[in-house]
């Protein structure tokens, strides 16, 4: 009896994975998007809904809906009409179909062939606009809805569930089974899944892909509004933005079971993870150490973890039978384009009024006098001013540091991970147990704590050696999310989370920011270093074409292993920086959803240049904060503004910040000049185009290879 | 075959690229109607990308193409399909997931509202390729080499198109079953069908043609009546093989 | 144990039900130039893909300076001496020049993994040094191809000819004994083309290597090479001077395809 009603409650716990993971399912199918948005969306849909719902709206803390135009200040607070439910449900249906339309139409339109960390990011970037500006619209505060229906116990056998469980539980079999009959017997239906199984052969069937993309938006954001208000219904009642996205995990892992293709697979898997949870949990472990570790409150997301991995790592055939797997590392970068790149076009322009040359030409003093002018006040800022500012300042170097450590990882290796703060939180709790319990100074502090983080690190780097692109994000943030709800709140952790800041040096108030900068510092030169040796280039080529770095004689899985290392040496030396920071550690400070924050920053900033981590922590911790005040007209402005800066960057310019000022500042390279002066009206011309320009300049080049008196120089072998 | 005939499709110095690799160095080639003209050429030659052109896969980077008079170069794949342009892709290039009869029901997927016309063409394509309504439920993924191909060509007749464009008719196909497909294209073409057949086996597509263009590097060597081609057997060795002339 | 230089002994691949390589040898003697052609589909770049360890055969093996690749790890295969282009070009796109031909080096920089990380993150002068000497060498190379103006162009930004020629800068800086060349000539206009073979002669001379390549460009390919393999459907059809290949009457069917009768097949 213990165990049928824990299978049965598992079974109703996995019907609501399953309603979640259609959503992301159809539009993984149709688009190859994988949707972190998918929660954020519904979740409007279910704000809406509630809002307009006559049976809840008076009961509403704030029954109003709080209009506010972001960055201005100008607010209008008007009352929504009370709806009968069906009527509410259909504008909270419109509502976010149109929302899903936007989506599509004015950001993945343009990525239908980007790389994979671009598909990641942009969603990330629309959920985090969707929920900043939801968050100011709707309220700041959790507010609790009536239920949806009168819920009866229900009592078979001795097994209790309520009517909103069997409803879910219904509402996610039907879907399942509708949809399924959608695929199959509809012209629109059998159109998607000939868009998945080859876009270039459905297009020369007449299909547009556009069409497809635009009703799978539509249809995944209807399905994820409903799966909100029935998952609000089911749980706790809770009207907030966060509550839903924590169901990313258990939803991506549903879709995986169907193979991100399979609406039935999707159902089967969300149950089957929902009963293997409860199981878990049910289970008496034999020791107390067991029991008290795997039957903490975070453990359903441990077993997430759990069974991500395995069938990532299996692939069992009847889950994976035509699924795109990744070929490709998934991280790309932006290709050179025909026409003028928007640094060339500044650069001409800067060229024009010479100024670029006096800018080049100084640029070795300039740089200098630029880092200097960000040191100075870096250093003094604290000692002249409050605390507050070495408070951020601290931020700001813990930061960069977590940018740092997805630059190499991500960056450079092609390892897409979601999983740095996780390396973080166990240089910081690290931290706090070293410093507190064995009282060992600071300065040992750091460098142990980020050799903390690289077991870790290790611990997801195996599995990640057989995945690649969104299946290896899916299981590093799985990963991720077992760290924060699992791993850091186990008891052994939070009562080692008190900082002993004072063994650095008793005397000094604020010694913690100087001493984490100069850490920070001599990170930043280690890795600086080690980017211009072969370690480095081995990443970078393992990032750009596995199998050519293998047939130059590198091994994938010494060198992958290595970028998760040294990413978790850098994420772990950033966690015990934020230990000295901070007097407390506690697990909400290391949670998946800041790592999303964290790679929007890293890929705005530049993802593959080391400047990107300074460059994150100056746009997203200081310019913020220096301009709070002016741009108070929202809470969530940084959010916001960060969202949309990422999906603009992966559309418009996927280098990101750091890349185009350094190709702005770059050299002059043979030709450039001459060709721009040659196509000073031709517009879209690419100065020194690719290369030699005509047919006639590359034989030239072949023929002087071929015919050249270049012979190999004595000393090298083969001459 | 008179040349007073009007053309269908002209390509008037056609250039296009991938990327950074052109492929396409100024192409020129026309088709009247109701002819079978054939493209050869080695691998990488460009035959393939002509057709991408064509259809509007490819965006060109130059030069115009041609169709029944109009300029269809840069116009999206959806209309030039409905213009009756339709392409049996290289690599039979099926919907595996989709049953034989699903992908038949994609190959009308413009006409889709005119209901009667699509059980007509399904009618047709059965009609022609009886083996394919035994196989209607099946997987097209599961198909053999030949009826792959079958299937290829029937989706490619839903339409009822005026221009058809087939990729490597006889790739890994048996010898028997090449010759059912070559009358099975003849026929397609009495029954006022154009086509451009892009095809490995000079041989071959020399037998079943009127006209040949060989392509090489991205442009066109040489052209002419493929039954006087046919007789140059030392041409052809020398442009395939390099052997002496 | 195989007296050749280079043999591929009895090597076969299934791809599902598809016989993708039957039973599939030859040798290649030390210093030569053999060409390997065929048909679309014909398993020419399958069989790259095998002998750099990318597919696994179902049998044989592949005697390689008296070892048996098939037994070694596929990046081991660079480190015994053998190099490898791709057909398309595949190089680090988001790479400068210098770096790929850098990258290039790697199996001739001694220390391990781990040992270069720390040293390099340290930047101790035995690092700063070896760094120096790749990076020489490198430049050599790149000076050697004629490509000094776009050593700081990206991999991406580069035309395709200019990319062909960067490859094999990275060859010469790998410096193989065994170089498979997957259609070198792909992608680059017919002058270039011309242009190619007596590159490829004269950089065998200097690095002394012996070359395995696939190649469409006929008179490139029976230009340069010594001996021709002939491959179809998976089988070898012919092997010898590139005059007897081009003779065999098999592999004129297998390019030209059989002739169909018209009147007899419409009938």
């Amino acid at each position: 009896m213990y165990w049928a009603q824990l299978v049965v409650a598992g079974l109703f716990a996995g019907a609501v994975y399953a309603l979640y993971g259609q959503g992301i399912t159809l539009v993984y199918k149709a688009t190859r998007v994988p949707n972190f948005a998918h929660g954020a969306i519904g979740t409007v849909g279910a704000f809406v809904f509630f809002k307009l719902w006559d049976g809840s709206a008076k009961r509403l803390l704030i029954p109003w809906i709080h209009f506010k135009i972001p960055f201005t200040g100008v607010s209008w607070n008007p009352n929504p009409p009370a709806l009968p439910f069906a009527a509410a449900l259909a504008v909270a249906l419109v509502i976010s179909v149109l929302l899903g339309l936007l989506v599509e139409r004015a950001a993945m339109r343009y990525l239908v062939d980007a790389p994979t960390i671009s598909l990641i990011v942009a969603t990330i970037g629309i959920f985090i606009v969707i929920t900043g500006l939801a968050i100011d619209m709707f309220n700041q505060q959790t507010e609790t809805v009536p239920p949806l229906f009168n819920d009866h116990v229900y009592s078979v056998g001795g097994i209790r569930f309520f009517t909103t469980d069997v409803i879910v539980a219904i509402l996610a079999l039907v879907l399942a089974i509708g949809l399924g009959t959608f695929f199959r017997f509809t012209n629109l239906g059998i159109a998607i899944r000939a868009t998945a199984d080859s876009r270039e052969t459905s297009r020369l069937l007449g299909i547009s892909a556009d069409r497809v993309a635009a009703f799978a938006w539509a249809a995944g954001s209807f399905l994820a509004t409903l799966a909100a208000i029935l998952i609000i219904a089911r749980s706790n009642r809770q009207l907030d933005f966060v509550s839903l996205t924590i169901l990313i995990v258990p939803g991506f892992t549903a879709a995986m079971f169907g193979g991100f293709t399979s609406l039935v697979g999707t159902f089967i898997g969300g149950l089957t993870l929902g009963v293997a949870q409860n199981l878990f949990i049910g289970v008496h472990w034999p020791t107390r150490f067991l029991s008290t570790a795997f039957g903490a409150a975070g453990a359903p997301q441990f077993v997430s973890f759990l069974v991500v991995v395995i069938v990532l790592m299996t692939r069992p055939k009847f889950i994976f039978k035509g699924v795109r797997v990744d070929e490709e590392s998934g991280v790309g970068l932006g290709k050179a384009r025909s026409g003028l790149a928007p640094e060339d076009q500044l650069r001409r322009v800067l060229d024009r009024r010479n100024t670029l040359l006096l800018l080049l030409e100084d640029w070795k003093i300039g740089r200098w006098l630029l880092a200097a002018l960000c040191v100075i006040p870096l250093l003094a800022i604290p000692v002249f001013t409050v605390s507050y500012w070495s408070t951020v300042l601290g931020s700001a170097v813990f930061y960069a540091l977590i940018v740092l450590s997805i630059v190499v990882l991500t960056g450079w290796t092609g390892q897409i991970s979601l999983a740095a703060l996780g390396f973080a939180g166990a240089g910081a709790f690290g931290t706090a147990l070293l410093s507190t319990q064995f009282h060992i100074p600071f300065f040992l502090v750091m460098p142990m704590s980020g050799l903390i983080g690289i077991p870790l690190a290790l611990l997801i780097g195996v599995p990640a050696l057989r995945l690649r692109g969104f299946f290896l994000a899916l299981a590093t943030l799985a990963f991720m999310v077992a760290c924060e709800t699992w791993l850091f709140p186990q008891s052994f952790f939070s009562t080692h989370n008190d900082v002993a800041r004072g063994v650095l040096r008793d005397d000094l108030s604020q010694p913690s920011f100087y001493m984490s900068l100069a850490f920070a510092a001599l990170v930043y030169i280690g890795v600086r270093n080690l980017g211009r040796t072969r370690v480095a280039r081995a990443w970078h080529a393992i990032r750009d074409s596995e199998n050519t770095a293998i047939s130059m004689g590198i091994d994938p899985v010494r060198y992958k292993l290595l970028a998760f290392a040294v990413s978790g040496f850098i994420a772990g030396v950033a966690g015990g920086s934020f230990g000295y920071l901070n007097l407390k550690i506690v697990a909400a400070n290391f949670t998946f959803f800041f790592t999303l924050t964290y790679i929007t920053a890293a890929v705005i900033s530049g993802i593959a240049m080391l400047a990107a981590g300074p460059l994150a922590a100056f746009n997203f911790v200081l310019l913020p904060t220096i301009t709070a005040r002016s741009i108070s007209g929202t809470n969530e402005a940084i959010f916001i503004i960060g969202g949309l800066l990422a999906v603009l960057t992966v559309i418009q310019y996927p280098n990101g910040l750091a890349y185009f000022y350094s190709r702005v500042l770059r050299r002059f390279e043979a030709g450039e000049r001459v060709a721009w002066a040659s196509t000073t009206d031709a517009e879209g011309i690419a100065p020194a185009a690719a290369g030699a320009g005509t047919e006639e300049e590359e034989e030239e080049l072949f023929n002087r290879a071929a015919h050249g008196d270049l012979s190999l120089p004595a000393g090298v072998p083969g001459a | 075959m008179s040349p007073a005939r009007e053309l269908i499709l002209e390509l008037d110095q056609v250039r296009a690229s991938y990327g950074a690799v052109e492929v396409l160095r100024g192409v020129n080639f026309t088709v009247r109607k109701g002819e079978v003209v054939a493209l050869l050429g080695t691998n990488g030659a460009g035959k393939s990308t002509i057709l991408r052109c064509v259809s509007g896969l490819l965006k060109t980077d130059a030069g115009e193409i041609r169709y029944e008079g109009q300029n269809i170069a840069g116009m999206a794949t959806e209309d030039t399909v409905r213009l009756g342009i339709t392409q049996v892709p290289g690599g039979r290039g099926l919907l595996p997931n989709l049953s034989v009869e699903e992908n038949l029901r994609m190959g009308a997927y413009p006409i889709r509202r005119q209901r009667a016309k699509v059980k007509a063409g399904y009618d047709r394509v059965y009609g022609i390729f009886p083996r394919l309504a035994e196989r209607r439920r099946q997987l097209a993924g599961l198909l053999s080499g030949g009826e792959g191909q079958m299937l290829a060509i029937g989706r490619a007749l839903m339409l009822e198109p005026k221009l058809m464009m087939i990729d490597e008719l006889s790739l890994g196909l048996a010898p028997l079953i090449v010759q059912q497909l070559v009358k099975i294209v003849r026929d397609i073409n009495a029954s006022g069908v154009s086509i451009i057949l892009v095809e490995q086996s000079a041989n071959l597509a020399l037998s079943i043609t009127d006209h040949a263009y060989f392509i090489e590097k991205g442009q066109l060597r040489f052209d002419g009546s493929s039954k006087e081609l046919l007789e140059r057997d030392d041409l052809l060795r020398s442009v395939f093989l390099a052997a002496a002339r | 144990m195989p007296d050749s230089f280079f043999e591929i002994a009895g090597i076969s691949l299934r791809f599902g039900g598809l016989q993708v390589l039957n039973d599939v040898s030859f040798t290649v003697e030390q210093g030569e130039i053999v060409g390997l052609i065929g048909p679309n589909g014909a398993g020419k770049t399958t069989l790259f893909d095998v002998v750099s360890g990318f597919h696994k055969p179902a049998g044989g093996h592949i005697w390689f300076k008296d070892v048996d690749l098939v037994e070694e790890r596929p990046y081991r295969r660079a480190w015994l001496g053998l190099g490898r282009t791709f057909q398309t070009a595949r190089l680090f796109q988001n790479e400068t020049v210098l770096d790929t031909v850098k990258t290039a080096c790697h199996r001739r920089m001694g220390g391990g993994a781990l040992v270069s990380t720390l040293r390099g993150a340290l930047g101790t002068p035995s690092s700063v040094t070896a760094e120096r000497e790749v990076e020489e060498r490198a430049q050599m190379m790149i000076a050697r191809l004629g490509l000094d103006d776009y050593s700081n162009k990206l991999c991406s930004e580069l035309s395709y000819g200019t990319l062909r020629l960067t490859e094999l800068a990275s060859m010469l800086a790998m410096e193989p004994e065994l170089v498979l060349l997957d259609e070198p000539s792909s992608g680059i206009a017919q002058r270039e083309t011309e242009a190619l073979g007596p590159l490829l002669l004269e950089l065998r001379e200097e690095l002394g290597a012996t070359f395995l390549l696939i190649e469409h460009d006929m008179p490139l390919i029976m230009g340069i090479s010594d001996r021709i393999v002939a491959l179809a459907s998976g089988e070898i059809l012919a092997q010898g001077t590139p005059a007897e290949v081009q003779a065999n009457d098999q592999v004129i069917e297998s390019y030209l395809g059989g002739r169909v009768d018209l009147d007899e097949v419409v009938a």
